[in-house]
């Protein structure tokens, strides 16, 4: 169980070495558009293995809070209520800006 | 220095490395669900309200970077807004469930207003799990 997990921890990594390799290599072998599109789709992948890592391990961050709570007997207390909130409010508030058509969001 | 020169095999690498990707993303998604360690129906609130603001946060990010389609942008800002106004009643059920509960230990209130405040906290719980699916589906789908 502890092997699996280890090995899917590492396996993010690897690709992201792997897909920050072959951007080199695309990159210096690129013609004209095709090459900017493989290094494009190759930074895609990399992108998608980077939020995958990080909202990964937000969620176990979490995981591991609650499963301390649950050891413990615990239930959640106000300051970290208040720490979930106050990043919501701040994600909320910067997707809402971003999400505004340009002619919105430039024009307010 | 041998030169990679053929276009079609680094289509196939890039596809194959984007498939990979995804199946890596989808593996450690699924590595941790916090709702399922969470036992009390606080606990459970607290997983499902943060497991919305960890998506919430992926999606701010995404909409940071240049790359994204403004598109996709605007859906995620969409999805946001429907997901946050339930996830935040989720957030006011709670602090009426703990007022209440303090209530009762203190002797100044039943448990039958007790019952009513877990009830309603249970129905934002049920209501916020749809809202940050559809969230979390946005995300992913912005992400191919």
């Amino acid at each position: 169980m502890s092997t699996s997990n280890e090995v899917l921890a590492v396996i993010p990594a690897f690709l992201r070495s792997i897909v920050t390799s072959l951007g080199a290599v695309v990159g210096d072998t690129a013609h004209a558009g095709r090459g900017a599109a493989i290094t494009s789709a190759l930074n895609v992948a990399a992108s998608l293995i980077e939020r995958g890592e990080a909202g990964a391990a937000e969620l176990q961050k979490l995981a591991d809070q609650v499963k301390d709570m649950v050891a413990a007997g615990t239930e959640p207390t106000a300051e970290q209520w208040a720490s979930l909130k106050a990043r919501s409010d701040a994600a909320h508030a910067a997707l809402q800006a971003a999400g505004a058509p340009a002619d919105e969001a430039g024009t307010a | 220095m041998k030169r990679i020169s053929t276009p079609v095999f680094l289509y196939t690498i890039a596809a194959v490395l984007a498939v990979i990707a995804l199946a890596a993303l989808s593996l450690s998604a699924c590595q941790s669900n916090p709702v399922k360690e969470a036992q009390t129906l606080d606990q459970k609130a607290y997983a499902t309200y943060g497991t919305f603001v960890v998506w919430e946060e992926q999606a701010a990010v995404l909409t940071q970077d240049a790359a994204t389609p403004q598109s996709v942008k605007s859906a995620l800002a969409k999805a946001d807004a429907t997901a946050k106004p339930v996830a935040d009643h989720l957030l006011e059920a709670v602090k009426v469930y703990e007022n209440v509960s303090t209530q009762l230990a203190a002797g100044t209130t039943t448990a039958e207003k007790l019952a009513i405040a877990t009830a309603d906290l249970q129905s934002w719980v049920n209501e916020a799990t749809p809202a940050v699916t559809n969230l979390v589906t946005a995300v992913k789908g912005a992400k191919k």
